[in-house]
């Protein structure tokens, strides 16, 4: 059994959680299946790379220059390279199985363009984000008024882009939609985002919900008080400060702390990237880590390298998760869980779904910072929660599970859709 | 000899002294005479050529006692006009050499001295009597008298007194005393004297003028000592004339030293020649007065506009007689003057003309005008428009302005009028004011150059705010005729541009169907269409895919598209580049001289279909009855309401034509029939039909305007032709409607283009539609 493992970036060149799990699922059905029969080929902007060009960087893996033409219908710059470099590469590898983790950057026309040229071929797409339902990014948040989007419609989607007339919606559905006809199977690594999925269209008897894996780790101890007695838990933020991630709600949250808890909570910022964001944004949010990290409640860590992360992650008491968009299957959750860390979040979406309230964390009223105030001082006032909440997390899957679920869900693709009929609904 | 004696010219031992001092071609003679030994007598002057005499006149001195009261000194001012000759004179001008000089002769004495001078042609000559305004037959030349001159005449009237002209011109020397035959007339100008002297008469007429213009005739005339006129031809049979306008005739009064009240002026019109031969002219209070008056088959131009100068207090009469006739038009407009500096009865202004040489123009403004006076629109050529019968619209400026004056005359004041004729681009146009009698223009401009795009012109045209109760009347009367020429003539040197062909993918052998589906304003429902077109096995292998761009902006963008879905579907398609834009019937029609299959499926480019097998099931229709013409579809809007289920019609009684409409548009689709049937009409948005059948009926007709109706004219053609019209339900596509439309012009010229493609369409299929379709109200 041969298999093409497919993502939108490789690993040693991008650090996003689809990348990262695409290639240790690469990696780890190598181990099942022998090396030589599962391949990985990744999407670079590699300037050395020609445009349109497949290169092998190592055994197994490629490189592939490619960009997208048209985000509106996900449609690629370099058409070219499909029916070329693309098609050569898939009729040299000859898989039986296709999985594709991503196609952004890349252009929705490769799943047509891997069912033509294999025909047999199972070919399953693991789905990361709502890109394909919402033009917005894909983060299913309106556009001018950042409210949370529960559905797309062709009206609604025109009123978040006035410049594009529902028809022209229409046509983006539709020939997103169209080419997922190509696809057997999908796969998603939340059931949050399956519904979502569900929703717009796709057959919910082809679709399933594989995490995307964790390497396991060391669950560390938590800290102990301070012989003095004085005991300050930390709670950790780990990740882009982008709008989305809602860092100025915990910012903002942490104005509204009454003084008993002010002294009882040290918050760590370990994010990357604030002078890339919008100018407002950057200045906001650069004024409160400014005036709260003189008042001793905030340290701002900066930007962390990824092999940092545990032992970071392993100094914390608890991983703050504020999202103010849907999210899918958040790999900081994953992280935490990994470590040991009970997580507080946001209620909704993927968060709300891969953490249990109560259970094994907190979900606070999703961009309310004073309900993430209210959960900040219910944590400082009751120093042995953390140990509570984390007794009741369940260890994520690691890589080897993973790929045993992908080769389980694929075998039985392969028995049940034998003379596979392809379809959307 | 006198030391202070006069330059003399001619003979020097004469008595008499005298000198030319004007000689203008154009005008005539003047100067002075003296007599040397008595200043005061009156002296008699002729004109005179080759021994003949043109011209006689009597003159007495007029600034005697100017230089302390020396006879020598009183000088007698004489002028000859040449426009004051009578026409006898212009055959004795003929008779002479060309080069005999004219000459001024001192006839009182008997003795002759002569200046010669320069004199006009007889041709040009001719010319000036044609047209002169005044001197007629026995009416005094104004310009004799001199300036500041006095009256001192015997006969009490003026300085000098015409000889009549029995007395210069031998032909028409003896006054008729009636009895003439019937069959003869004389030629104008000429008068009788049935009582009288010939100085002095008592009973008189005089014919000044017959002039024929676009087949009528006026005559111009006055009588003495008469108060009717009957008017007869050779049968005797009455020939009234249409119109007998009587006015004073001050001239011939003074000329003949006559009460005025004794002469009465006329001009009869006929707007039909009354006879072939003469006109007799009788009276019946006085039946010794009679003449036959011969009536000209042509008349120069001079002499019509004489005619209508002599009358030019009168306009009005001819311009409500004959003001739909350029000739007519054209000759009053030649004279007509201004409008007098305080008149009140009506205002008016040109803002634009705008014309097409060879069709016409339109002219904007406003106007104002009293109820009994009348404003219409003339240009150079004589082409008119009364402005009561343009549209018209509120003018909230110049009724401000002109409040004061017309009160709630003022509204409406806006027009729009077309101008038929020659609309020679730089050629005067005028407003001209007509009331009971008298005519002027108010308001002068010039034609400037309409454009020549007749959707250019479209955009001019329907931008003017003509209130929507005369918009079929602008658009029949006014705009239509224009646009149809030029719609007409953009459409025949369209169909002579070459196409472009631009094939990827190889061809379909022996296609069944050609697909034709026009580009304009957007390629972008191509990966779409493309994608569904390649997932159906039927297409592939016996579908022919014409891409119509019809949209020169969009080649690169259209042809780099169909590389592109070649290259990711394997779908073969040819790009027929139109080269200009031809609108929704060119590029159809353009399409199917191209198509290689015997079935054409017109198809727009906004129309997807969402599953195969929809082009062999409406192939299949088409195939189903030999008199099947053409076979539409079911189209679904992306929300999944009907937007097409085959078109009706129906009658908009506020608009007084049949829409087409979409009966059952919007609703969630019923149960689809698996057997196609039989609608009235079908959209073009997707339409099959035989090549054959389509040829036959024309194809889409490309003279609408844009892109409307023409699917409903293609279908009527193919129902005329006896054919049915089928429509399939059992097919999948959805119509993401009007996209590629949405971006031409502003809404009110959207508009208009639809009214002007609604009405034309109503021309020609009303009667047809009305006879076969119910008379509903429009369904909505």
């Amino acid at each position: 059994m041969r298999i093409l493992v497919l993502a939108h970036a490789h690993p040693d060149l991008s650090v996003g959680g689809a990348e990262i799990a695409a290639y240790n699922l690469f990696r780890a059905l190598g181990e099942q299946v022998g090396r030589g029969a599962v391949s990985f080929l990744a999407r670079t902007d590699l300037a050395s790379v020609q445009l349109g060009a497949i290169v092998e960087r190592r055994p197994g893996e490629y490189l592939w220059r490619q960009e997208m033409g048209d985000w509106f219908r996900l449609r690629t710059a370099v058409p070219a390279a499909l029916t070329r470099g693309f098609r050569d590469l898939l009729e040299r590898l000859g898989p039986d199985i296709v999985l594709v983790h991503h196609f952004s950057h890349i252009g929705i026309e490769i799943l047509h363009e891997i069912r033509r040229t294999l025909p047999d071929c199972l070919l399953v797409l693991t789905i990361h984000e709502y890109m394909m339902i919402c033009n917005h990014q894909g983060q299913m948040v309106k556009t001018v008024s950042r409210q949370l989007c529960h559905r797309e419609s062709l009206q609604d989607c025109h009123r978040c882009f006035p410049d594009h007339s529902p028809e022209r919606f229409w046509t983006r559905k539709h020939f997103i939609q169209k080419h997922l006809e190509a696809v057997d199977r999908f796969v998603s690594p939340s059931r949050f985002l399956r519904e979502r999925f569900i929703d717009w269209g796709l057959d919910p008897d082809r679709f399933e919900v594989i995490e995307n894996g964790q390497p396991l780790a060391e669950r560390a101890p938590f800290r102990r008080a301070r012989a003095d007695g004085a005991f300050v838990q930390r709670i950790g933020f780990f990740g882009q400060l982008t709008p989305y991630k809602g860092i100025e709600v915990l910012l903002m949250a942490l104005g509204h702390l009454d003084p008993a808890t002010r002294g009882k909570l040290l918050i760590e910022i370990h994010g990357a990237n604030l002078d890339q964001q919008p100018p407002d944004f950057r200045d906001r949010v650069g004024e409160m880590l400014t005036t709260l990290s003189r008042s001793g409640i905030v340290r701002f860590a900066g930007a962390y390298d990824r092999v940092e992360l545990v032992p970071k992650m392993s100094q914390v008491d608890w991983v703050i998760v504020p999202s103010t968009w849907w999210e899918n299957s958040p790999m900081v959750i994953q992280e935490a869980f990994a470590c040991g860390r009970p997580v507080i979040c946001s209620g909704i979406g993927g968060m709300a779904e891969k953490v249990r309230d109560g259970v094994d964390g907190l979900h606070f009223d999703v961009g309310n910072a004073f309900d993430l105030a209210e959960t900040l001082a219910r944590i400082a006032a009751d120093p042995t929660l953390r140990e509570r909440l984390a007794r009741n997390i369940v260890e994520p899957a690691g890589y080897e599970e993973i790929a045993g679920q992908y080769l389980a869900l694929c075998r039985s693709a392969l028995e049940t859709d034998q003379g596979a009929v392809h379809g959307t609904r | 000899m006198r030391p202070l004696a006069p330059h003399i010219l001619g003979d020097p031992t004469s008595r008499y002294a005298g000198s030319v001092d004007e000689t203008e071609p154009d005008a005539g003679i003047g100067g002075w005479v003296s007599r040397l030994d008595d200043g005061s007598g009156p002296i008699r002057v002729a004109l005179m050529v080759a021994d003949r005499v043109l011209a006689e006149s009597r003159v007495v001195a007029s600034n005697r006692g100017e230089r302390g009261g020396s006879p020598a000194d009183a000088r007698s001012v004489f002028r000859f006009s040449w426009a004051s000759l009578l026409p006898d004179a212009l055959g004795v001008l003929r008779a002479a050499a060309d080069d005999e000089p004219v000459s001024v002769l001192i006839a009182d004495s008997g003795e002759e001295l002569r200046w010669a001078v320069r004199r006009p042609s007889a041709g040009a000559l001719a010319r000036l009597l044609g047209s002169r305004p005044e001197g007629l037959a026995g009416t005094p030349p104004r310009s004799a008298l001199p300036a500041g001159g006095r009256p001192a005449h015997d006969h009490g009237t003026g300085v000098s007194f015409p000889e009549i002209a029995g007395e210069l011109s031998a032909p028409s020397e003896a006054p008729s005393q009636g009895g003439e035959d019937r069959s003869t007339g004389r030629e104008p100008p000429f008068h009788v004297v049935a009582a009288g002297h010939g100085s002095q008469p008592s009973l008189a007429l005089g014919i000044d003028r017959v002039v024929t213009v676009a087949g009528a005739i006026l005559m111009a005339g006055w009588v003495i000592g008469a108060s009717d006129l009957c008017f007869s031809d050779g049968d005797a049979a009455d020939v009234p004339p249409d119109e007998l306008v009587w006015r004073p005739r001050s001239d011939i009064s003074r000329g003949f030293g006559v009460p005025d009240e004794r002469i009465h002026g006329f001009v009869a019109i006929w707007k039909a020649k009354p006879a072939t031969g003469p006109v007799m002219i009788t009276s019946e209070g006085s039946p010794e007065l009679r003449a036959g008056v011969m009536l000209p088959t042509r008349s120069p131009p001079d002499a019509v506009r004489s005619l209508l100068l002599e009358q030019s207090d009168r306009l009005a009469i001819f311009i409500r007689m004959f003001g739909g006739d350029p000739a007519w038009m054209a000759a009053v407009m030649a004279v007509i003057g201004d409008a007098p500096p305080q008149q009140q009865h009506a205002r008016g202004f040109i803002e634009q003309g705008r014309a097409i040489p060879g069709l016409g123009g339109l002219v904007v403004g406003w106007s104002v005008s009293l109820p009994d006076w009348q404003v219409i629109a003339v240009d150079e050529g004589g082409a008119t428009c009364p402005l009561s019968e343009a549209p018209r619209w509120n003018r909230l400026d110049v009724r401000t302005s002109l409040d004061p004056e017309f009160g709630p005359l003022c509204l409406n004041a806006g027009f729009a009028a077309r101008l038929a004729g020659r609309g020679a681009v730089g050629s005067r146009l005028h407003l001209v004011a007509a009331g009971p009698e008298t005519a002027f223009v108010i308001a002068r401009a010039h034609w400037t150059a309409a454009p020549l795009e007749p959707g250019s012109l479209a955009k001019w045209v329907f931008s003017l705010p003509v209130p929507s109760c005369d918009r079929r009347l602008f658009i029949e009367r006014h705009v239509g005729g224009l646009l149809d020429a030029l719609v007409g003539r953009k459409a025949a040197a369209l169909r002579a541009v070459p196409a472009g062909i631009h094939a990827f993918g190889g061809s379909v052998v022996d296609p069944l169907c050609t697909l034709v589906i026009p580009l304009f304003g957007s390629t972008v429902f191509m990966p779409n269409q493309c994608l569904e077109l390649a997932a159906d096995p039927f297409v592939r292998s016996r579908v022919e895919v014409l891409y119509v761009v019809d949209d020169p902006s969009l080649v690169d963008e259209a042809v780099s598209e169909a590389r592109r879905q070649e290259e990711l579907t394997g779908l073969p398609l040819t790009v027929v580049d139109a080269k200009v834009n031809r609108g929704f019937s060119g590029a159809n029609n353009l399409g199917s001289r191209h198509a290689r299959a015997p079935f054409l499926l017109f198809l727009n480019s906004d129309v997807v279909p969402l599953a195969p097998g929809w082009v062999e099931t409406m192939m299949a229709a088409c195939r189903s009855a030999p008199d099947v013409g053409a076979v539409g579809a079911r189209l679904l809007y992306p929300e999944g309401g009907v937007q097409h289920d085959g078109l009706a019609f129906a009658w908009d009684a506020a608009l007084g034509a049949h829409l087409n409409t979409h009966p059952g548009s919007g609703l969630l689709p019923k149960a689809a029939l698996s057997r196609a049937t039989e609608r009235v009409a079908v959209t073009g948005a997707c339409l099959l039909m035989r090549k054959t059948v389509f040829d036959a009926v024309g194809g889409f007709d490309e003279e609408f305007l844009i892109g409307d109706f023409e699917d409903s004219d293609l279908c009527l053609k193919v129902r005329a032709s006896g054919r049915r019209i089928l429509c399939t339900e059992d097919v999948d596509l959805v119509h993401l409607e009007r996209q590629s439309f949405g971006g031409i012009g502003s809404p009110q010229f959207r508009q208009g283009v639809v009214y002007y493609n609604l009405y034309k369409h109503e021309r020609r299929w009303g009667e047809q539609i009305a006879r076969s379709v119910d008379r509903r109200p429009a369904g909505r």
